[in-house]
């Protein structure tokens, strides 16, 4: 593989396209701008119960206070009271029963924020508690699927698992993780004439919010404008879950004809919004004496909670990703999404891949320790070779995750690594180093195909600035950066001459959500594709101009945009300037405005019999960590990390490396700190940052050095780059099997120790208790 | 019943009346408009909602607005005097320590309360001093390259004034 790259566009990389205006405060997030001046504020009731039968909602002593202009019910909706997409099964307002602790119940209206607490505070709810079914194996017991158990085969498990030398099975569980956005949901809704209503909500999908918002207010989709200028943070806690807070500001602003706000506080947020889905899973393994896998089932059972929400895509991406970057002959994959009553578990960062992937490297590290070879070896023996086909069918084109590896042991110097990490246990009685190794192949595409499609709008206007529009949500990783990019560079122009627009409905219609890593690589082909249109137009006119001007005829044109100039290469000195090349195209009444479209080609993936290509190509890359464990404390430090990730021809290497580092931090939250736990009655322990611990600065390793390879692939996207996204948090499940490896030390790695997902301080004493015998002098 | 105080924000002074339980953070964003200060769990926890307050970095989530009377405040709009970025600003534009922005204004205050009585500060005290600010975007690496950065930028230019602690 040769690194190389778009040296021209790179060059050019800029700086975040709102860098200057986020450190001035100047940048506006939703409610920082335009807030109407009469504006009101809506506060939720919430539900205390999972699981209860509503008797009767007495909101007569909340709506007699001063100050409170409305107080609102499922009674109160105009319109269908529904806001699932596919399957329709959330109300906005249950009407009989509640299904998780922090449901919205009702919705009061107030003058201030302060009377609106007060009211909710007043507001009589009866209910009648019913039992509530919170862990995935009471939803089996139960039979509470979302859809019938899904399934992906190949080969011959069975006989696969026979023919092997050695098998085991296990069980593996992760853990649910909080998004903590740091701008919590909100929501400001204005209304206008004619029924219309315009939703500021911080949303990462402009048309299901438009969609939802119509058919609860009994108006079309005409009616109702979304628009977001930008987010506080969303990582998929805002691609569904925003749709529900939007809908009760748009029915709350419906009802009164006036403006109202809606913004949670961070204990609403964290107790009734759904989190990254908890998964269970049962496997068998087989394999060899060299570690070559054989035969491998895995049954994956995801904790969906309340409602369908995006369960199902999610435990589809976890069954795609089950064999991560190994071949592995016989393979079945099941898949079960679990009904329960907990709030709607939703999109996270990975979208269930994480999860699936944990488990088989879960597996890998089983292998290792039963053979005693080095869980990097077994990796190797298994890693997918170009050509090999996954268990759906969908062939690895070019598989690079074998040499990143052999690069990972390179930049790592792991001989010398693990030398010295034996050496350190060997001395260290208490105190423990251990190693983690992870590759990541992550397909990229939305598995729903539909949604791969994306639109932009581009107008040039008379002075030759640029206004650009795109269904991509800009929440921090920097997609409106990338397609300004992309634009500038099709056109020639500085990146100044570019406004780039909130996301709004009026300009971009079926906008996709902004997620699945897609956002630069749809909207940036589609915005590509609308500059292209423009450029050609504008170039037949420079060339018009260029002939009539300098008499310049030539027989083949080929008409340059560059630094703000066009010109002809048969003549690079005669060159005009872009205002004046916009300013003709417009007075020979030639349009200047393009609607630009994309879809990924190439896809599709037939459910039922679990075959296809469903995605349009493959990010590859791995990790390693060292930790250090105080396993009488249980606390970990992270000391080094060492990341090799390959990019396409990327658009800009720096945000790509801001998006791996944040990434894995996020990651190494959900592996080793994060812990959600509910109590009996379904309901959130952790509602605040002081309860839930997610990294702060102190916890960044003291090495981390991450080596971006870049690969230049004619099956990638836009200016053959790839997305980023997603893939990098999964490489921080290597610092969960560092850990691991650690507790393991205390038995020079010869038994195998059980350790909870996260790898909380907590749970690192409870597995290493039983490997360590103090006696009363605190020796062993 | 409301109180009439005088507060100093970015070096200009405002008389208004507030609420005594109203929170600094909410008079500077809803009452002064300054929205660049931003809440994120309004009990002290996530540090996103910092100003300076007589030089030192207080969470204003936690500050009752009567209490700000008769201090300077500085919020991330008076950071930069002029058009001119402060190299602290400058610094985290340029190592792209910015993703969503949301913790952005906290942190280069928390930065700046830091290289003020700091000017040559050690990895271990930059992250020290900003551990009460959350980011939930960046994985933190590029800020503290973007401190650093800024803290060098500082000396060479000689903004550094040193402050008694
Ligand atoms: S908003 Fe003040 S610390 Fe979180
Ligand atoms: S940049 Fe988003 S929270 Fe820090």
């Amino acid at each position: 593989m040769t690194p190389s790259g778009d040296k021209k566009l790179q060059d050019r990389a800029p700086y975040h396209l709102s860098g200057g205006l986020h450190v001035t405060g100047r940048s506006r997030f939703i409610g920082e701008d335009n807030r109407p001046a009469e504006l009101l504020f809506a506060k939720v009731v919430l539900s205390p119960y999972a699981h209860a039968q509503i008797l009767n909602i007495n909101t007569t002593p909340a709506a007699e206070i001063p100050g409170v202009v409305a107080v609102l019910t499922h009674l109160d909706i105009p319109g269908e009271n529904q806001i699932g997409l596919v399957p329709q099964d959330e109300p906005l307002l249950p009407v009989d029963q509640v299904q998780y602790v922090g449901q919205p119940v009702a919705v009061v209206v107030a003058t201030t924020p302060r009377i609106a607490e007060q009211a909710v505070s007043k507001i009589e709810v009866e209910y009648e508690e019913l039992d509530p079914v919170l862990t995935i194996s009471e939803a089996l017991d139960k039979d509470q699927l979302y859809i019938p158990e899904r399934r992906i085969k190949r080969g011959d498990v069975e006989q696969g698992l026979q023919n092997s030398e050695y098998c085991m099975e296990g069980k593996f569980a992760t853990g649910a993780q909080e998004h903590f956005y740091l701008e919590t949901q909100c929501c400001i809704a204005v209304p206008g004439e004619d029924h219309q209503i315009t939703l500021y909500s911080a949303t990462q999908s402009i048309s299901e919010v438009q969609i939802a918002a119509a058919r609860i207010l009994g108006i079309q989709c005409k009616d109702v404008t979304v628009d977001v200028p930008r987010l506080g943070g969303a990582f998929g806690g805002k691609e569904r879950t925003a749709t529900l807070w939007a809908c009760l500001t748009a029915l709350a602003c419906h009802q009164t004809e006036k403006s109202v706000e809606l913004r949670l506080t961070r204990t609403e947020d964290m107790l009734s919004t759904g989190k990254r889905h908890p998964f269970e899973a049962v496997y068998k393994v087989g394999f060899n004496q060299n570690g070559k896998i054989q035969a491998y089932s895995v049954e994956l059972n995801s904790n969906g909670g309340a409602y369908t929400d995006l369960s199902i895509a999610i435990l589809e991406r976890a069954m795609l990703h089950a064999e991560n970057s190994y071949y592995i002959p016989n393979i079945s994959i099941t898949g079960r999404a679990c009904r329960t009553n907990l709030p709607p578990n939703t999109a996270m960062r990975g979208f269930g891949a994480p999860q699936s992937i944990f488990v088989i490297e879960q597996v890998i590290e089983r292998i290792a320790r039963k053979l005693n070879i080095d869980p990097l070896d077994v990796r190797l023996q298994n890693i997918y070779k170009t050509g090999e086909l996954t268990p759906y069918g969908q062939p690895i084109e070019e598989a690079s995750g074998g040499e990143l590896l052999e690069r990972l042991r390179q930049n790592s110097q792991y001989l010398e690594l693990r030398k010295s990490t034996d050496e350190f246990n060997q001395c260290h009685q208490f105190v423990k180093r251990g190693i983690g190794v992870v590759p990541v192949k992550f397909g990229i595409s939305f598995t729903s195909a539909f949604l791969n499609q994306g639109s932009a709008l581009i107008w040039i206007y008379e002075d030759g600035t640029i206004s650009l529009s795109h269904g991509g949500i800009e929440m921090g990783q920097e997609v409106n950066t990338k397609v300004a990019q992309v634009v500038s560079s099709e056109l020639g122009v500085s990146l100044a001459r570019i406004r780039q627009e909130s996301a709004n409905t009026k300009r971009v219609g079926n906008a996709s959500p902004t997620a699945a890593s897609s956002g630069s690589d749809i909207n940036g082909n589609a915005a590509r594709n609308a500059a292209l249109q423009l450029k050609k137009r504008l170039a037949e006119i420079a060339q018009q101009m260029l002939a009539a001007r300098y008499n310049l005829k030539v027989k083949e044109p080929r008409i340059i945009f560059a630094e703000d100039r066009i010109f002809d290469t048969a003549a690079p000195d005669r060159k005009l300037n872009f205002e004046e090349v916009v300013k003709q195209t417009y007075m020979e009444r030639v349009p200047l405005g393009a609607h630009g479209f994309y879809k990924t080609p190439g896809l599709h993936f037939d459910r039922e019999k679990g075959v296809g290509n469903p995605f349009h190509y493959f990010v590859f890359g791995c990790a390693l960590t060292q930790v250090e464990v105080d396993l009488l404390t249980g606390q970990s430090d992270l000391l080094k990390v060492y990341i090799v990730h390959e990019t396409g021809r990327s658009l800009n290497p720096e945000i790509d490396r801001g998006q791996i580092t944040g990434g894995f931090i996020q990651g190494m939250g959900w592996v080793c700190m994060e812990e959600i736990i509910a109590d009996e009655k379904g309901r959130y322990l952790a509602t605040g940052p002081s309860t839930y611990k997610i990294p702060t600065i102190r916890d960044l390793p003291t090495i981390f050095e991450i080596e971006m390879v870049e690969v230049d692939r004619e099956g990638s996207s836009v200016f053959r780059s790839k997305a980023i996204g997603e893939p990098p948090f999964m490489y921080a499940e290597a610092v969960y099997f560092a850990i691991k490896d650690a507790i393991e030390a205390l038995t020079e790695h010869e038994k195998e120790v059980e350790l909870h997902m996260p790898a909380t301080p907590e749970a690192v004493v409870m597995a290493a208790k039983n490997h360590i015998h103090l006696d009363s002098t605190g020796t062993t | 019943m409301k109180k009439i105080i005088a507060l100093n924000v970015n070096e200009i002074p405002y008389e208004l009346a507030v609420e005594p339980n109203r929170s600094l953070a909410d008079v500077l964003r809803y009452d002064l408009g300054l929205t660049g200060t931003k809440k994120g769990c309004g009990i002290g926890d996530c540090g996103v909602c910092t100003v300076l307050m007589g030089g030192k970095p207080v969470f204003s989530c936690l500050v009752l607005a009567v209490e700000a009377q008769d201090h300077d405040i500085l919020t991330i709009e008076g950071v930069a005097k002029g058009p001119e970025l402060h190299p602290i600003q400058k610094a985290f534009v340029e190592k792209g320590a910015i993703q969503c922005g949301f913790c952005t204004p906290g942190m280069v205050l928390n930065a700046l309360a830091l290289l003020n009585k700091n000017a040559d500060p050690t990895e271990h005290d930059i992250r020290l001093a900003l551990s009460g600010s959350l980011c939930r975007c960046t994985g933190y690496q590029k800020i503290v390259e973007a401190v650093k950065t800024a803290a060098d930028m500082m000396k060479r230019s000689g903004i550094i004034e040193e402050e008694a602690e």
